[in-house]
């Protein structure tokens, strides 16, 4: 019986890792290196902290072990385990794409890239912005340009019982329902919501006081949602 | 500021991608920077939402990455974000690889026929390729290529009065090439049917008991063949009657597809024929060896799904019998989606239309691309 080949990783912050060749292989940067004879000392990688390498590690032994026909792990446990191995903080997340990048293990990446787009999907530009860590660097006209050449994009419509009337609305002003804002979380495909409830006279009062409501919120002022919530909601849960 | 109306955000070709191993090793090569997290509260929400800002400057490749997830209309929101996002939602290497997550299948009951604000106009949709729809306008002979998940259009232009022009958009480079036909080809352009040859464009018509072949040979130079390939259809003595609908479906490596419909007793059917051409030169003529010849009877005709895995299965069945046929197995696959993709309306390759302003005929013909083997 062979023992089991290992390789040493070195991080940036000069922690040492030993680990099993074949979870390390899950890295296909440090398999080319392994395969081209380079790994006999500790592979250093100046690009990874030892805290993001020991996590990277975690799930190559995860994965690595799954692809094990010896394992009795399903996919459904391994997809369990993935989402709580990336419910993490914004910059270590952040830290394990750049990460699963420069090591090139795709599983990571994509786990990683799409938790990402997931949280993107939620928020407003400036929200973006502030996540990316990046300037605006449009001016206000400009913004509103690009905004209006793709507003049907912001907008999802709302058809009325008599699928008479449709209206566009602004995905975030829909939101305020808090009927259709699990609608959309729940990656509802087709654009066209339709609400068998509601006519379209209710629908419209409701869509302005939402309206009020967003506008309230966007110029800082602090409405009270509780009362105001509970009168949107009603109408829908008739 | 860029108007983008009028830039057309295409789905390109391979060809144009440079391989995602380059891009990693440049990304390796850049250092990020270590920062503590912030955690900032949002203000301006009612809620408390704690988003760490980071510190650290992602990279664009990484933002590529991560922004390909996203349905379309998510990725056009982020449009907003900064001018380097927005130049990137229109990056050819980008579309690629958003495409590739999100396979783009069209179907009628999806597409919305009338772009807004164009509610007037009528609308008839002919076919599609790589995501974009083709319209004509029903009042007028005019043309428009839309993409559909964007919602940009475009309007072909029309060829010259009196000669036989033809134009394409080339999707690759994002214009409109034109180049002129070889005139006195065909007698009746009604007839012709594009056909993939090869890998190349060709035009094929049957006429009488043989099927004339033209081949644009070389696409950037868009040269034509010098001489028509004649293909004799020796079957047809049995079944002459049969023969009228004939439509070629593609042709590689000596193998050449056909479907033709037809009736008997008002019940519709189709044949599916695969031909085994010897092409000894260009213009040589071909001794076709027929190699399946199957009918299959169908009540609704656009039932082209099961009719594809038909041909699928029956090829299976004759490629398992001789070891000869063994290079036509890739072949049922290829013929199963290619005949599922036309029942979808979607095609990859690069769409081609053509107008004889002389006689105002106005064909649409789709292209279909070969894999790559």
């Amino acid at each position: 019986m062979s023992s089991v080949k290992k390789v040493t990783l070195k991080s940036s912050d000069g922690e040492i890792f030993e680990v099993e060749e074949t979870v390390a292989m899950e890295s296909q940067t440090i398999k080319g290196l392994i395969e081209d004879d380079c790994a006999d000392n500790a592979i250093p990688l100046p690009n990874v902290t030892g805290h993001i390498l020991s996590l990277v590690i975690q799930y190559c032994k995860e994965h690595t072990s799954s692809s094990d026909s010896n394992s009795s792990k399903s996919n459904e446990k391994l997809k369990a385990w993935d989402t709580q191995f990336i419910n993490v903080d914004l910059n270590v997340l952040f830290d394990l794409i750049m990460a699963a990048n420069y090591l090139n293990v795709k599983g990571l990446l994509d786990l990683t890239c799409q938790t990402v787009a997931d949280m993107i999907k939620e928020k407003t530009p400036e929200q973006i912005r502030a996540m990316f860590n990046i300037v605006n660097d449009f001016t206000p006209e400009e913004e509103e340009e690009v905004r209006r050449e793709n507003a049907w994009a912001f907008e999802i419509s709302l058809k009325n019982n008599n699928v008479v009337d449709t209206f566009e609305v602004e995905e975030s002003m829909a939101k305020e329902l808090q009927t259709i804002k699990n609608m959309i979380e729940d990656n509802y495909t087709d654009s066209v919501i339709p609400l068998h409830n509601v006519t379209s006279d209710i629908l419209e009062l409701v869509i302005e006081d939402c309206k009020k409501h967003v506008e309230a919120a966007e110029s800082e002022s602090e409405p009270s949602y509780s009362l105001a919530s509970k009168l949107i909601d009603d109408p829908l849960k008739a | 500021m860029v108007n983008i109306f009028f830039k057309f955000t295409c789905c390109s070709s391979p060809r144009c991608l440079e391989t995602l191993n380059e891009e990693r090793t440049r990304i390796a090569n850049k250092e990020t920077k270590r920062a503590k997290p912030e955690i900032a509260v949002n203000k301006k929400s009612q809620e408390k939402i704690s988003i760490s800002a980071t510190q650290q400057s992602i990279p664009l490749d990484i933002v590529m990455e991560i922004l390909s997830w996203l349905p379309v209309t998510y990725v056009l929101r982020m449009k907003c974000v900064c001018k380097q996002w927005y130049t990137l939602t229109q990056d050819c290497h980008f579309i690629e690889k958003h495409m590739s997550r999100h396979r783009i299948k069209c179907s009628y009951n999806k597409i919305p026929i009338t772009p807004p604000g164009n509610s007037q106009d009528n609308f008839q949709l002919i076919c599609g390729c790589n995501g974009m729809l083709l319209k004509k306008r029903i009042a007028s002979n005019k043309f428009l290529i839309m993409n559909n998940a964007t919602r940009q259009m475009l309007e072909l232009p029309d060829p010259h009065k009196n000669s036989f022009e033809m134009v394409s958009l080339d999707l690759e480079s994002e214009s409109f090439k034109s180049t002129i036909m070889p005139k006195g080809l065909f007698s009746n352009w009604e007839k012709v049917w594009a056909l993939d040859w090869n890998g190349c464009l060709s035009f094929a018509v049957r006429v009488e008991e043989v099927i004339n072949v033209v081949v644009l040979e070389d696409y950037k130079k868009l040269k034509w063949g010098k001489e028509k390939i004649v293909i004799p259809l020796a079957f047809t003595n049995s079944t002459p009657n049969l023969m009228e609908d004939l439509v070629p479906l593609f042709a590689q490596n000596g193998l050449v597809g056909y479907i033709y419909t037809a009736s008997s007793d008002d019940v519709p059917f189709f044949n599916a024929m695969i031909m085994k051409v010897a092409l000894e030169s260009s213009s040589a003529k071909c001794q076709p060896e027929l190699r399946f010849n199957q009918e299959v009877q169908t009540t609704d005709l656009k039932n082209e799904v099961n009719f594809s895995t038909y041909i699928a299965n029956v090829l299976e069945e004759l490629s398992s019998e001789t070891t000869d046929l063994k290079n036509e197995v890739n072949f049922s696959t290829y013929i199963a989606n290619v005949l599922e993709e036309l029942s979808s309306e979607v095609l990859e390759g690069f769409l081609l239309i053509f107008r004889l302003s002389s006689n105002d005929s106005v064909k649409v013909i789709p292209e279909i691309s070969c894999p790559q083997t």
